[in-house]
């Protein structure tokens, strides 16, 4: 039967978790995602914010605008959700028993990051349509014959990995993390029935001994 | 799929939901038609909505506008401007004798979802007040992510084209103007949002014979660019594209621009002309001018006699010469033709394309 260390050490394994999971999707939002060099256009595009020239000029991309918004959740959700496991590993650091506010803390952190993983790898898609766009086109037909402005090239940033590539490791450490979540949370159902006189209070830090 | 399901067992009965547009507004997609087999083809009349099926699950509903010799019937949708091909009397199965329209049975439906929703959103909110106040916390906090998840789209806004306009930053560069004149094309291009800065390469095309050509940039204001070009060597293309019958003279020039390049190709006329031949009294020489940019051989034939004074003037003729020369390009031969008084001269050529000989003619009297 697994104790209370077990709940607790299962809980700060997912926490560390999560604020881990929150700054990769706090880098993936925010660093480049792709690079678009050569030809016409000159882009550096992270998925909530661009820098985009063609042919010189400074241009805006509407698709990429509408992707920042929509990201605004994801954004607000990692943060919240990382503040919330730092304010619960410093509770439990110092606790030998979780407390509910803990165990709660990491289910909805779990519960985020899976649900998190889809806006960004279809944030990832739309990116590399983007890029896609930005590297075509670059040959067109005028009046006087064709012109050709160049070959441009999309490098996959970082970023890309994270949020899409490689199965997406902001996917599989969603996962994980849900797994760490429900088995932490099981291993404190237990530790509250070795100990049922001991009322947990609803916090996010642990329990008072 | 029940009528499917009627026709294999030969019911009498059967029932069809109308899916398309094409008999609106008597019959709108969603409607369900009771539909009953008709025994004898002799029923189907004019102005009869029936059912025709060109395969196990493929059936139209349509109404009848001819039956023609009792053995086709004519149909055509109510909402479509043409009738259907003539269907023969045996595809014909059923005719519609009843409609149920969909607002007979969706707002029915669409109640008892509604009713089941309201009856879950209850239980739910029951088995919410269950929940410990950190369950509720997760639940809470999680649908509240999924809601502005589903809403932030809403917010966003609507891009009309994904990447901005782009086609107006683009450069652009037109054919103005293209001529060819003693084997030099010259084209006319007019740049925007760009410079033409020099020519990479050229290469001159008329049917299968091409070659490189020698070609030179000069900007002159406002965006206008003139382009020049001609075939290197130049005798040898136009020889070539003479005996090839080319009509049609390409040059195909990679300009260099300020960013990028432009593969311009720049078609002109290739207008062969005949020789020109003119005869000169007074030094009694005949000139024989090739217009074309192609060297030219041409067979000249002499006709010459001498007219001997008397009562009466009488011709003798003298033997005839036969010349051949070779026009350079663009060039002339002078032939003397001294030695005899009249001369009637015929020059032969051949026809681009080697589509025969030509002849032009030229003559007179030689003036001592």
């Amino acid at each position: 039967m697994r104790g209370c260390g077990t709940a607790r050490n299962l809980l700060i394994a997912s926490h560390t978790l999560t604020v881990t999971w929150s700054i990769l999707a706090l880098y993936a939002m925010i660093s480049p995602v792709y690079r678009v060099r050569g030809g016409p256009a000159e882009a550096t595009i992270a998925f909530l914010a661009y820098s985009a020239t063609y042919l010189g000029h400074r241009i805006n991309i509407p698709v990429l605008d509408a992707l920042a918004v929509q990201l605004v959740p994801v954004l607000a959700a990692s943060l919240t959700i990382a503040m919330f496991s730092v304010y619960s590993l410093l509770g439990l650091a110092g606790a030998r028993e979780p407390s509910t506010g803990a165990e709660a803390a990491a289910l909805l952190a779990s519960l985020v990051a899976l649900a998190s993983t889809g806006p960004l790898t279809g944030a990832d898609r739309v990116a590399a349509a983007v890029a896609h766009l930005l590297t075509t086109g670059t040959r067109y037909q005028v009046n006087a014959g064709y012109i050709d402005l160049g070959r441009a090239v999309a490098v996959p940033g970082p970023a890309h990995y994270l949020a899409a590539g490689l199965h997406g490791a902001l996917a599989w450490g969603a996962a994980a993390l849900t797994l760490l979540a429900i088995a932490g949370s099981l291993a404190a159902e237990e530790c509250r029935a070795q100990s049922p006189t001991e009322e947990p209070e609803l916090g996010l830090g642990a329990a008072e001994e | 799929m029940a009528l499917s399901l009627a026709r294999l067992l030969g019911a009498p009965v059967a029932v069809v939901v109308v899916a398309g547009y094409s008999m609106y507004p008597t019959l709108k997609p969603g409607d369900i038609v009771v539909v009953e087999k008709i025994a004898s083809p002799a029923e189907i009349k004019p102005g009869m909505i029936v059912v025709w099926c060109t395969g196990p699950h493929s059936c139209v509903i349509h109404r009848v506008v001819k039956v023609v010799d009792e053995r086709a019937v004519v149909t055509k949708g109510d909402a479509n401007p043409a009738p259907d091909p003539p269907v023969p009397m045996s595809d014909v199965e059923y005719r519609a004798v009843y409609v149920v329209p969909r607002i007979a049975y969706l707002a029915p439906l669409a109640a008892a979802v509604a009713y089941d929703i309201a009856r879950a959103a209850r239980r739910l909110a029951e088995r919410a007040a269950e929940l410990e106040a950190y369950q509720r916390l997760v639940v809470l906090g999680f649908l509240a992510y999924l809601v502005a998840l589903m809403l932030t789209p809403l917010v966003a806004p609507k891009p009309a084209t994904p990447l901005g306009n782009l086609e107006a930053l683009r450069p652009r560069v037109s054919l103005v103007n293209a001529s060819l004149s003693k084997g030099v094309v010259t084209a006319y291009l007019h740049a925007a949002k760009t410079k033409l800065l020099d020519v990479e390469g050229c290469v001159a095309r008329a049917a299968h014979v091409s070659a490189r050509c020698a070609a030179s940039l000069e900007p002159m204001g406002k965006g206008l660019y003139r382009l020049r070009a001609a075939p290197v060597p130049a005798a040898k293309f136009y020889k070539e594209a003479y005996l090839s019958g080319a009509t049609r003279l390409e040059v195909d020039a990679v300009i260099r621009l300020s960013l990028g390049k432009l593969y311009a190709r720049v078609p002109v006329l290739l207008h062969w002309e005949p020789p020109r031949a003119r005869f000169y009294p007074v030094n009694c020489s005949l000139v024989v001018v090739n217009p074309n940019p192609s060297p030219l051989r041409v067979n000249i034939t002499v006709i010459r006699a001498n007219l001997s004074a008397g009562p009466g003037y009488s011709v003798k003729p003298l033997p005839t010469l036969r010349l051949q020369a070779s026009l350079p390009p663009l060039g002339k031969t002078v032939e003397q033709l001294r030695g005899a008084q009249l001369v009637s001269i015929y020059i032969s050529y051949p026809l681009p394309g080697g589509k025969g000989k030509g002849r032009i003619h030229a003559g007179g009297r030689c003036v001592r």
